[in-house]
């Protein structure tokens, strides 16, 4: 099986992206005032419509776009919302099939190599390096690379940023005699078990810790980790390195906050950990940025409005820097199939503009979209309504921990899910020892 | 007496976790968390926002719709494969075990290719292809049931009216369909309550509101930012109401078509 | 009507010749039939210690849950025949688990297992005072015992219907024959209903087992395979192979072996049905 799999060099992170960017930056100008794609110049597609296929977690943030979407070129955008973890492969059968019906998807950046690898979605290289208004330079570049870029061709652009930072319930922080958010991860594990000692009779915890045998969930609160430790998933060459001294401490790391948890980790999904967040039963959660605007409004059930703070995601072992981690994060991508190439284009740069991402950022009720861009990051509405929130998302400026987005990709992450839940579930032996086995099945994977 | 007793436990058994469920559905998120058995007062306001935020209703018109279709459609493919093989001997009972052994696998690798038949046929994501799976996916099941009650009609019948010139079809529509209504019915029931409960298919073969059924959109409420419990059972509920109306008129019914197939 | 019977034998095959040709080669969601590949992704399979595991797992969760809903159902039928009372109305409420979507089986469970404030959590408690929460679906061996609870509550009722159906359809001279002759009680039960409906409860075992080996909702619903590996049966592994993961191949070759399993297990049963029947 592993013989048969096609070798693809992983681009080495840094010294590429330099070399990328500077590519690009090159492209643009040569291109400089050059036909950009966008054909149609009056920008009119009255009468068309667009399929877009997108996940539960942005129907909101779907309902703005097509309203105003409709209102700046007259088409009519059809999203179609499915469950997260079912969007690449709709989108993949969709296209084999032939049954063509999704024009636009923003699936987890995580499976782009395997969509690109199925034929299920677009090389947009060419069209991006020649469209100077898509501004590639303005994307935070952290998030660009890897949302964007399998080995070196262009796939996607970056719709919803989803780095996490860690929220603190600053009511309860208070009351167990903690005037500041944790720094490290050890200090994080002393103050969730004080939380959980004194509180837990009344149902309060420490921490949420997410949890639940997915890639998106427990992979995330892993990689929250080994951002901190200051571990890396590949190294520069695109060798995995998942069973380092950083990655075993992370993985400890989930192990030890685990029984102070709130009940239970292993069921803590997305849903579970936040409803306990907004009805503020626990201290601490790692979460996407936007969680902090859905937690000031109470007319969506929030029963912590003023009472909480966020600050980056804690470090640990030799690692001082905090950085952020880019775990969940969705990228706008073209069917490979769609008869509508130029409106869909139309469509994502629109929806990847700096404007779109402020005016999401800060819309109401919360549409659970982060920053992906410099000016919207900078925006001054989201400056003013949320300092704090945007403080902690400048994080992602100084670089951030991302998943392997080539070829198996989405299956090494299950991999690594896997393992994770039977180390936590106390059936896989040291936290060594399960990465360990990850390590192996990924020098297979990516072999 | 101790049959009674039983009886009673098994009733408790079936109903508590019922009961549960509708109580959770009259409960405020806090209620729930607080341990709560009872809503005091009820909070109807789960109901409202199942039934206006969610497309449930819809959903439910949908699942209707392709559970009834796919169940009429099992039928007319299987009652002349079920008469074929019961009265001709064609392969008799291990050709009716071969037509049921892909039942026997779970059904997800077979997405794919039906996917791609969906696509042959240009049905994806409507209703009507979602029916036409359903239709195919249990007719091997009714060939199963129905074989039963057609091996117990008199062989006389059919032979009298062949000897009267009656062609094969002709039997089988005006001799065969006739004695076998109950039995079309009761496999009829069966079928449909399968297809309305159905979820993998639906999820996979549905795309928006037009055509995704009651469990894909339970199977969304679950997978929003937030959970809301009182919701979520709400919906459920909402979304069992045709097939418990279904069990309750059609409970004699469900019961012989059911027994006939094992019962032979 | 032999056109009928090909046409749906057709039908019937088209998934299986689509999944043993994506057995043997390489093949992903978007791209099936890439290259031969032999049986190296068997090979694959089989030594993937978590795919083995699965299966066994299967095997164990398909004959417990498949004894317990027998014995239970078995027992409810013939309490349910017994008792002067119960009617229609007590046969159709034992009916309902049955016939609810298996998706809001789990959403059910899910809710009676919620560590805060659900059913077993709040009881527990109340028997219990300041006890800590509990949480069923967190422990390996407790959320494979739950997602089978939920299980045995979904589909003891078809028992109940089945051996129902045969108890009031078996031939009642015989039963009163034999209590004339002096048998009362128990012996009556076991020498002379039981015998009469013993096909049908080897029947109404083998389909049991059969709903049990394809059980993927509830997973699905309440635990995503885990904690650790605990609930991650044989069609969630084939749905994570496919779906998840878009390794058609390695799905296909899982569901072969999964048929290859089904059929060890269920070939003595169906035997023993066969000669209950003909006795």
């Amino acid at each position: 099986m592993t013989s048969t799999r096609s070798p693809f060099g992983r681009r080495s992170r840094g010294a590429a992206f330099v070399a990328g960017a500077a590519a690009v930056a090159m492209t643009l100008s040569a291109c400089a005032g050059g036909a950009a794609s966008g054909a149609n110049a009056d920008g009119d597609f009255s009468g068309e419509e667009l399929t877009v296929l997108l996940i539960s977690s942005h129907e909101g943030a779907s309902e703005w776009l097509s309203t105003e979407f409709e209102k700046k070129t007259g088409a009519k955008i059809n999203p179609v919302i499915v469950p997260y973890d079912e969007i690449g492969s709709k989108l993949a059968l969709d296209q084999q099939s032939g049954a063509n019906t999704i024009d636009v998807a923003a699936p987890w950046y995580v499976s782009l190599g395997d969509l690109a690898a199925d034929g299920a979605i677009q090389d947009l290289t060419e069209w991006v390096d020649g469209d100077d208004d898509i501004d590639v330079d303005d994307f935070i570049p952290s998030i660009w690379e890897p949302y964007s870029q399998v080995d070196g061709k262009t796939y996607g652009l970056p719709f919803d940023g989803d780095t996490h930072v860690l929220f603190y319930n600053t009511e309860i922080l208070a009351r167990n005699g903690f005037d500041a958010p944790p720094a490290t991860w050890d200090e994080y594990l002393e103050q969730t078990k004080t939380i959980t000692e004194n509180e837990s009779a009344n149902g309060v915890y420490g921490a949420a810790i997410f949890g639940q045998k997915s890639p998106l969930i427990l992979g995330a609160s892993f990689a929250n980790r080994l951002a901190g430790f200051g571990g890396e998933f590949l190294d520069e060459s695109g060798e995995p390195t998942i069973n380092t001294p950083e990655a075993v401490a992370a993985a400890q790391a989930l192990v030890d906050v685990n029984d102070y948890a709130l009940p239970t980790p292993a069921e803590t999904d997305f849903g579970a950990g936040n409803s306990a967040w907004f009805a503020g039963k626990v201290g601490f959660i790692e979460n996407w940025t936007d969680l902090g605007v859905r937690s000031q409004d109470p007319e969506s059930g929030s029963e912590v409005v003023d009472q909480w703070g966020v600050t980056f995601l804690p470090t640990g072992g030799d690692n001082t820097a905090s950085r952020a981690s880019l775990v969940a994060g969705f990228s706008w991508v073209i069917a490979a199939n769609t008869q509508k190439t130029e409106l869909a284009q139309e469509f994502i740069e629109w929806a990847a503009s700096s404007e779109v991402n402020a005016k999401l950022l800060t819309e109401l009720p919360p549409t659970g979209i982060d920053p992906n861009r410099i000016l919207s990051l900078e925006d001054e509405t989201y400056g003013t309504e949320f300092p704090e929130i945007q403080e902690a998302n400048r994080a992602t400026l100084d670089g951030a921990l991302a998943w392997p987005t080539g070829e198996n990709s989405t299956e090494a992450a299950q991999v690594l899910t896997d393992e994770l839940a039977k180390l936590l579930a106390g059936e896989g032996g040291t936290a060594q020892e399960t990465l360990d086995r990850v390590q192996a099945e990924w020098e297979d994977l990516f072999g | 007496m101790t049959a009674s007793v039983w009886v009673v436990l098994s009733l408790l058994a079936a109903l508590v976790p019922l009961a549960y469920l509708v109580s959770v559905s009259l409960m405020s998120q806090g209620q729930i968390s607080a341990g709560s058995l009872v809503p005091t007062p009820p909070d109807w306001g789960n109901w409202t926002a199942a039934l206006t935020e969610t497309g449930l209703p819809r959903a439910v018109l949908n699942s209707v719709i392709g559970s009834l279709g796919g169940a009429v459609l099992t039928l007319v493919f299987a009652l002349p494969a079920a008469w074929a093989m019961a009265r001709h001997r064609t392969g008799g009972r291990s050709l009716a075990g071969l037509v049921l052994s892909p039942w026997l696998l779970p059904p997800i690798v077979a997405i794919v290719p039906l996917f791609t038949l969906l696509r042959v046929l240009s049905l994806n994501n409507t209703l009507v292809g979602l029916t036409v799976v359903y239709a195919f996916a249990n007719t091997a099941v009714a060939i199963w049931l129905l074989e039963g009650f057609v091996r117990r009609l008199p062989v006389e019948l059919d032979e009298a009216a062949q000897l009267d010139g009656a062609g094969e079809w002709r039997v089988l529509v005006s001799v065969v369909t006739p004695l076998l209504t109950p039995a079309l019915v009761a496999v009829g029931v069966i079928v449909a309550v399968l297809n309305y409960n159905e979820f993998l298919f639906a999820t996979f073969l549905t795309q928006g509101p037009d055509a995704q059924t009651v469990p894909v959109v339970l199977s969304l409420l679950l997978g929003e930012r937030v959970q809301d419990f009182g919701k979520i059972a709400a919906a459920s509920l909402i979304g069992v109401v045709p097939v418990f109306a279904a069990a309750v008129f059609l409970q004699r019914r469900l019961v012989t078509g059911l027994t006939a197939g094992a019962v032979k | 009507m032999t056109p009928a019977i090909l046409t749906l034998v057709v039908l019937g095959a088209y998934p299986l010749v689509f999944i043993a040709l994506a057995a043997v080669t390489e093949s992903s969601l978007g791209r099936p039939f890439q290259e031969l590949v032999g049986t190296a992704t068997v090979e694959d399979v089989l030594g993937d210690a978590d795919v083995v595991a699965s299966l066994v797992r299967g095997v164990v969760y398909a004959v417990l849950v498949a004894l317990v809903s027998v014995v239970l159902g078995v027992t409810t039928a013939v309490a349910l025949w017994r008792s002067v009372r119960a009617g229609s109305v007590t046969r159709t409420l034992l009916l309902l688990p049955m016939i609810t979507p298996p998706v809001v089986v789990g959403i059910l469970w899910k809710l009676v297992f919620n560590p805060s404030g659900g059913l077993v959590d709040t009881a527990l408690r109340f028997v219990l005072p300041g006890a800590d929460p509990v949480s069923v679906l967190s422990y390996p061996v407790l959320a494979f015992a739950g997602i089978a609870l939920a299980d045995v509550w979904e589909w003891t009722p078809l028992i109940v219907l089945l051996v129902f159906a045969a108890l009031i359809g078996q031939d009642t001279e015989v039963g009163e024959a034999a209590a004339l002759d002096g048998a009362h009680g128990f012996r009556l039960f076991s020498s002379i209903t039981l015998p009469a409906i013993a096909g049908t409860i080897g029947a109404a075992f083998l389909i049991r087992l059969v709903l049990a080996f394809k059980v993927f909702d509830l997973v699905y619903i309440m635990t995503s395979g885990g904690p650790g590996q605990a609930t991650t049966l044989p069609a969630y592994v084939i749905w994570q192979a496919a779906l998840q993961q878009f390794d058609v191949g390695r799905a296909a070759v899982i569901t072969l072996l999964l048929a290859a399993v089904v059929t060890i297990v269920t070939l003595p049963v169906v035997a023993i049905t066969r000669r209950l029947h003909n006795d």
